[in-house]
């Protein structure tokens, strides 16, 4: 599967190996078992993996590996892959109303349905967190296909709170601490997310199903 | 050998904006944690390579401001980047050479006229809380304070030499070139995965000059000037972006990201900045010109290597001077320094 990856570089210290072409659930668990199988495998010179919906970026000191060796070691993962750990059910309770919802009104609007209507079709749906998001650990999600997908926010804002629900395309994240994003804030968890300290760090992990609950 | 001796090494006495940083906690963007760590990596590699300590080990960056501090012991240490001017109990002393001082003497940094960033290292480890093994703080993750005046900060080192008057310890030789410029600074980039969905982006970037805008911050700066047309709107995917990207959003001047920036994105790269060239990026003050010059992934590769290379003769140098003026002790490692090897294929 992971032959059928396009391998492109990203800059002088990275390369960018991106699924698409699979579909959604395919391309999403090769770049998952490529990137899983990477930091296990631990090739000299690797520095960072970022496995995502449907690629894998993959960070290295290029005074120690090579883009080809990279992608020989993403190859080899491929052919390999790492067993996935059983996905659980998690159900998060978010408040969609008041100031913790700033932009629900205008994301309906977008998506051409009223504000309860966004909220029914938020927490009617089963989420899958696809992988972690920068701040940190933040889960991104996927699952219902919007009638349209919804276009970032012209202007990001400059932080929002911590435990912000925020969607955009056909995605969902929370912000599991107060960060920038340009991403539309339709409600707020009061959940805690994230402990940097903690191994693991968070109590949730890619291909775990997700239900937000009002 | 004798011990490390630990203690408080100096009080600072005006903080500016300074910070503790080392390079930086790579290795955790899978969890959606940025590395962070030092803005000018050749600079604070230098300032620790001088002082005898690992590249990698704590130091204080300085931010566009002064810096200065009393020393509470006697402290083994240099300046490196953009600070030009550095005074040690009121004299003139040299940047990027190892100084000496004694408790009570006071150093003042002043503020760079040209460029943003500099590097104070100390011999020996500065003791600091650390989040997953580095000191650099994450504004994110509320780790990591900037320093303030009456901060002491605590040091354990082997360098007691009460014998050395104030001043140069070893003869200043650093063949180190900054990426900093007075007028217009040349920014090296790779095309990026998206630059085909741009029209002409090539022959648009390539020579291309910007301004730092003043929205500019940790995690990104902005560059002013002309603006690219995408031929289409579909949004992307968010997902991984190295530090250097260079990114177009659908309003606004381009975002070259920086060492703060978030690993995870979904605005189109149209170009990656060097490895080299993030060192110049760490250096551009707001209202500065940049040149954007287009170069090939091999390019970048060889000018890496000639600054590892350039980074081991410091190293070497360093090693003799100190063996040479009997602080051999003070060195961080016993072993040589070991060029790494590049590999081909």
């Amino acid at each position: 599967m992971a032959s059928a990856g396009v391998v492109r570089p990203y800059g002088d210290a990275g390369i960018l190996v991106e699924f698409g072409a699979l579909g959604r659930d395919a391309a999403w668990a090769t770049a998952q078992a490529v990137g899983a199988g990477l930091l296990a495998a631990a090739p000299p010179g690797l520095r960072d993996v970022v496995a995502t919906f449907d690629a894998v970026f993959v960070d290295f000191d290029p005074l120690v590996t090579s883009a080809r060796q990279i992608e020989e070691a993403v190859r080899r993962c491929g052919r390999r892959p790492l067993p996935r750990p059983p996905a659980r059910a998690i159900e998060i309770h978010v408040d969609y109303g008041g100031e913790g919802a700033p932009d629900l009104a205008e994301a309906a609007a977008g998506l051409g349905m009223g504000p309860e209507e966004l909220v029914l079709l938020h927490t009617d749906a089963i989420w899958t967190i696809r992988f972690f998001a920068a701040p940190v650990g933040a889960p991104m999600m996927d699952g219902p296909t919007f009638p349209r997908p919804l276009p970032r926010r012209s202007e990001p804002r400059l932080e929002v709170p911590a435990g912000s629900v925020a969607i955009s395309g056909h995605q969902t994240v929370i912000y599991p601490v107060a960060a920038p994003s340009g991403w539309q804030v339709i409600g707020r968890t009061s959940a805690r997310l994230v402990d940097p300290k903690a191994t693991p760090m968070t109590t949730y992990r890619p291909g775990d199903r997700v239900t937000f609950r009002a | 050998m004798p011990d490390a001796r630990g203690g408080e090494a100096l009080v600072v006495r005006r903080a500016g904006i300074a910070t503790l940083q080392d390079l930086g906690r790579a290795g955790y963007a899978h969890m959606g944690l940025s590395a962070n760590g030092a803005s000018d990596v050749g600079a604070a590699t230098v300032a620790n390579l001088l002082v005898g300590n690992e590249p990698g080990a704590p130091l204080i960056e300085v931010t566009a401001s002064a810096f200065s501090f009393t020393a509470l012991a006697p402290l083994l240490f240099a300046v490196t980047g953009a600070t030009e001017t550095l005074r040690v109990g009121g004299e003139d002393q040299p940047v990027s050479a190892p100084l000496a001082v004694g408790a009570g003497d006071t150093v003042e940094l002043a503020a760079p006229r040209v460029g943003l960033r500099s590097y104070l290292a100390l011999n020996g480890d500065l003791i600091a809380p650390r989040l997953l093994g580095s000191v650099a703080p994450d504004r994110l993750l509320g780790f990591g304070p900037r320093l303030g005046q009456g901060d002491r900060i605590a040091l354990r080192s082997r360098f007691d030499e009460t014998a050395h008057s104030p001043g140069q310890v070893l003869p200043t030789w650093s063949t180190w070139e900054t990426g900093i410029r007075l007028d217009e600074a040349i920014v090296e980039v790779t095309p990026g995965p998206e630059i085909d969905q741009f029209d002409e982006a090539h022959e648009r970037l390539d020579g291309a000059v910007f301004q730092v805008s003043p929205n500019s911050d940790a995690m990104a700066l902005r560059f002013e000037g002309q603006r690219l047309r995408r031929r289409t709107t579909t949004e992307l995917l968010t997902r991984g972006v190295p530090v250097g990207a260079v990114e177009v959003p659908p309003r606004g001047p381009l975002l070259a990201l920086l060492r703060g920036r978030y690993v995870t994105a979904g605005y189109p790269v149209v170009a990656i900045a060097t490895r080299t060239a993030i060192d110049v990026l760490a250096q551009l003050r707001v209202g500065q010109r940049v040149r954007l010059r287009l170069t090939t992934t091999e390019r970048a590769i060889r000018m890496l290597s000639r600054r590892q290379e350039r980074l081991a003769e410091i190293d070497r140098r360093v090693r003799a001077a100190f063996f040479f003026a009997d602080l051999a002790h003070c060195l961080s490692r016993s072993r040589d320094p070991v060029l790494t090897e590049q590999v081909t294929d």
